[in-house]
């Protein structure tokens, strides 16, 4: 089988569109994330998680009803995966054991018949989360600093490195819009931790993966076409990897999707991220790095 | 052809060597499914027949993380702003207080280190001061002509010592307790990390890991300094009365901030009054403003009972809060022995406990002094009980009672005979997972690592016709390598570690799809079969390494800001780009030119 055999699409032409299209974006998820906030975690804002699992399908209304009193606040209350496994989260700044306690007696009160178990607890305190933060942010920045050195080294032009870690930016910036925008709309937990960090990551590898592939080839085709206009060329090698480009995206695409549909709950937010991530990353090789270390080459000259 | 042998004895043996390390995991599965066959009574005996086998098989198996086998991690940090008031001891005062304080605000800000920005507080507020006045110790050399520089180092030293017996402490703790296989570690210069395997009763570890052992006796606070004490602060809340609340028809009580939290009417005149479990915090907050504070008599302190004196209808636990005197008059190093048994009368359980020389003759002056007033017993803050002096005790034997239960009362003497821990330890991080949930992810995680390998698998076949089985079998032989990596290192393997090698599955055909395609345009370009695969393979190369080693750099920050789970996505992440370096570049190679050695053959790329 064979898609893309000598494909010959203008990327280049489309660039300028392309630019319109990711700068929309951003724009929503840079205003999404001003209005709304970042939607933190347990992780990255301390606090108390329970997940509870009862013997028979619940309430989650009722349940954080009766719970806001004894609890001194609405804690969050939200399905985890089936009807019958409830996450409790709550800012009490109890003791941990009479926390679960009072949880636990209030709904034994509220459902005396339906049998409860606490089958996972997530105790974060704030000034850890606060460390696990700044971890978490030092993370992003620094593999983006080594990124850009690497590209710098090894194709020895900064428009590479320039236009490789805009494209990174443009996908982190817009999963983490999606992320906050449908943080509590979508019906599985989109908020942001140390998983959701570690996709992140895992985006900025992958898609850097995808753009230096066709780093790669402009670089090979820029000796081979010596008199090539150099758009035309960045384009043909555009099309050069667009086969590799597409099949690796949707291999690994498969099985993200997998993982979210078979990985449970616990892995939902992570899998999801990458989804989106494999998304935008793809387009972004294709659409944003290349075009960009053009236009910025362009500038130079 | 050229120098293939080679390559295909580094196959041979990689896979030799990956087979060797994951071989114990795989026997004891084996294992386990042969016991579980076994009728119900022999399978004890079975285990115990063959108790050494299956503890190596155990130990040298790849390794499950806590949230995959179920268990508890537990974050412990040594308080350092109070080792640091405790090492100054008697010298401590509102100057000292103050550093560390601002000291202690820096460092939340800066992300710096505690100490360094205390000694720098204080420098900046007393240029010609000398910590010096605050800390001496003989063994170290700190004497007052010691320069603040040495005083740091001290200090250092002396938190580094603090967690480093608090880790042992810890350990000796758990190994009384019980627990198979724990891990317990020091993180950064003031944490430790407590992993425990298949932990379910998370209240008795909380209590068995952050318990200082500090035990104190202190007399309790005379009948009117409490009932003194009490009116002030309820005509100050309510003058304070928190104004948001418009509801007047329930009368002041609604209004006062402390009596919407405390009932003032404890069951005797030794308590301030009496809290639901959950609201204890919020009393503690509003009895640490300071303009309150002044209103307590200054020898007074409340301290929370340690178990509820009794629970409501409803199931709310309710804790007494007693007024002690703020001068201990006897500390816990007194203790030599204790044991667990239960009073005569009650059957309630309780920790007896016998004194040194030294112990049994304060004790007996102590006793002797207060017939028929109180005496608390505290320990870690908390008061167990305050029972009156009947008589003047002289053998040194003195008791807890007030326990919940016989298990608090070993813990508690576990506790005891461990040691002091030299400064309180606060929990920062608790994660528990149950083992059901943990085997419903071992499951999500196999089912998914199996359907992603097969969906890709078939997806290559069709693409790549041959080439892509070729890829597939590569593929199958990367995931033996990825898990004989993961054994070999004793890497632990964790819900997201796994979810890092379905990711694999997806990333590690890449190289194949660059060498593949790569094929196919020097076929196109009109090269021969042979020709095309050489150029393939070869120009190929550059791409797929600059690919593969931006993600290696990703694996190692990843490994090292990550803790826990995340680390375990790191390291399988890193071992599946090693290996499907491999099996991408060298398995299919050694295989394709196995296919095309004469020239007749032909093998399609699709």
């Amino acid at each position: 089988m064979r898609w893309f055999e000598t494909p010959n699409f203008n990327f280049i032409k489309v660039h300028k569109y392309a630019y319109i299209i990711s700068g929309i974006l951003i724009a929503a998820s840079v205003i999404g994330i001003l209005t709304k906030g970042l939607q933190y975690g347990i992780d990255f804002r301390g606090g108390k998680e329970f997940v509870l699992e009862f013997t028979q399908p619940v309430e989650v209304t009722q349940i954080r009803n009766n719970l806001a009193d004894p609890l001194n606040g609405e804690p969050v209350v939200k399905k985890f995966g089936s009807d019958r496994d409830i996450l409790v989260r709550t800012d009490n700044p109890g003791d941990i054991t009479q926390v679960q306690k009072t949880i636990i007696s209030s709904l034994g009160q509220l459902y005396p018949k339906i049998g409860v178990n606490v089958i996972k607890t997530n105790i974060v305190g704030p000034r850890f989360a606060e460390d696990l933060k700044d971890a978490a942010f030092n993370a992003i920045i620094f593999s983006l600093i080594v990124i850009f050195l690497y590209i710098l080294i090894r194709f020895k032009d900064w428009a590479f490195s320039a236009g490789a870690v805009a494209a990174l930016f443009h996908d982190v910036t817009i999963v983490l819009g999606i992320f906050t925008i449908f943080s509590n709309i979508l019906p599985f937990n989109l908020q942001i931790d140390e998983a959701i960090v570690a996709a992140f990551l895992t985006i900025v590898g992958y898609s850097i993966n995808d753009t230096v592939v066709v780093f790669d080839r402009i670089r090979e085709n820029s000796l081979l076409y010596k008199t090539m206009e150099e758009s035309e060329m960045i384009n043909k090698s555009l099309n050069d990897t667009l086969s590799r480009t597409v099949i690796t995206s949707l291999t690994t695409l498969f099985t993200v999707t997998v993982l979210f549909i078979f990985g449970g709950e616990v892995l939902k937010g992570f899998s999801f991220a990458l989804m989106l991530g494999i998304i935008v990353g793809t387009y972004s090789s294709i659409f944003v790095a290349s075009p960009l270390a053009m236009d910025l080459r362009k500038q130079k000259k | 052809m050229k120098g293939n042998g080679t390559k295909i004895g580094f196959i041979v043996a990689f896979l030799a060597i990956s087979i060797y390390y994951l071989w114990p995991t795989v026997s004891n599965m084996l294992e386990k499914h042969y016991i579980q066959t076994l009728p119900q009574a022999e399978q004890a005996q079975y285990r115990k027949e063959n108790a050494q086998h299956l503890q190596n098989l155990r130990k040298n198996s790849l390794s499950l993380g806590l949230d995959l086998q179920g268990g508890m991690h537990v974050t412990l940090q040594v308080e350092t702003s109070k080792l640091l008031k405790e090492l100054a001891g008697e010298n401590a005062d509102s100057v000292l207080t103050n550093v560390i304080n601002i000291g202690q605000q820096r460092a939340k800000e800066n992300g710096t280190d505690l100490i360094d920005e205390m000694v720098q507080a204080f420098e900046q507020q007393y240029p010609n001061g000398r910590l010096s006045r605050y800390y001496r110790s003989d063994s170290d050399n700190i004497t007052r002509r010691s320069s603040n520089d040495d005083i740091r180092k001290y200090l250092k030293k002396q938190r580094d010592d603090a967690v480093n017996r608090a880790r042992e402490i810890i350990r000796t703790r758990v190994d009384r307790y019980g627990v198979a296989e724990p891990a317990i570690l020091k993180q950064g210069n003031n944490r430790i990390v407590v992993e425990l395997p298949g932990v379910a009763n998370k209240q008795r570890i909380r209590h068995l890991l952050k318990g200082t052992a500090r035990l104190e006796f202190r007399l309790v606070a005379p009948q009117d300094e409490i009932s003194t004490a009490k009116q002030r602060l309820v005509n100050y809340y309510n003058q304070h009365a928190s104004s948001d609340t418009t509801d007047t028809t329930q009368g002041s009580k609604q209004n006062n901030p402390l009596l919407q939290v405390l009932n003032p009417r404890g069951r005797n005149p030794y308590t301030l009054g009496y809290a639901a479990g959950q609201d204890t915090a919020k009393v503690n907050d509003l009895l640490q403003n300071s303009a309150v504070q002044k209103l307590i008599p200054r020898n007074v302190v409340f301290m929370w009972g340690a178990t509820p004196f009794t629970t409501t209808q409803q199931g709310q636990d309710l804790f007494e809060l007693i007024g002690v005197r703020s001068e201990v008059e006897l500390k816990g190093d007194v203790i030599s022995d204790a044991s667990v048994n239960f009073d005569k009368n009650t059957n309630q359980p309780r920790v007896s406990m016998n004194m040194n020389a030294e112990g049994a003759r304060k004790w007996a002056r102590i006793t002797g002094a207060n017939i028929g007033k109180p005496i608390a017993i505290v320990l870690d803050g908390y008061v167990y009980s305050y029972p009156n002096v009947q008589t003047k005790i002289s053998n040194g034997r003195s008791s807890i009672t007030g326990l919940e239960s016989p298990s608090e009362a070993e813990d508690l003497v576990n506790i005891l005979l461990s040691g002091a821990l030299p400064a309180p330890l606060k929990i920062v991080e608790e994660r528990t997972v149950g083992a059901t949930l943990g085997e419903a992810s071992i499951k999500a995680g196999f089912y998914s690592t199996l359907i992603g390998l097969i969906i890709v698998a078939i997806f290559m076949i069709v693409y790549y016709h041959a080439g892509g089985g070729i890829a597939d079998l590569a593929l199958i032989l990367n995931m033996v390598f990825i898990l004989g990596i993961l054994a070999a290192f004793k890497a632990t393997l964790t819900l997201p570690g796994i979810a890092g090698i379905v990711l694999t599955i997806g990333m590690a055909v890449d190289a194949n799809v660059l060498i593949f395609d790569r094929i196919r345009e020097e076929a196109r370009s009109g090269k021969t079969l042979r020709a095309s695969i050489e150029g393939g393979y070869s120009n190929a190369m550059s791409a797929i390494m600059d690919a593969n080693v931006t993600t290696f750099f990703i694996g190692i920050i990843l490994y090292s800001f990550g803790v826990g789970p995340i680390k375990g996505f790191a390291v399988t992440l890193m071992a599946g780009i090693v290996a499907s370096l491999f099996s991408a570049i060298v398995i299919t190679r050694v295989v394709v030119d196995y296919l095309t050695r004469d020239r007749s053959t032909e093998i399609s790329f699709g």
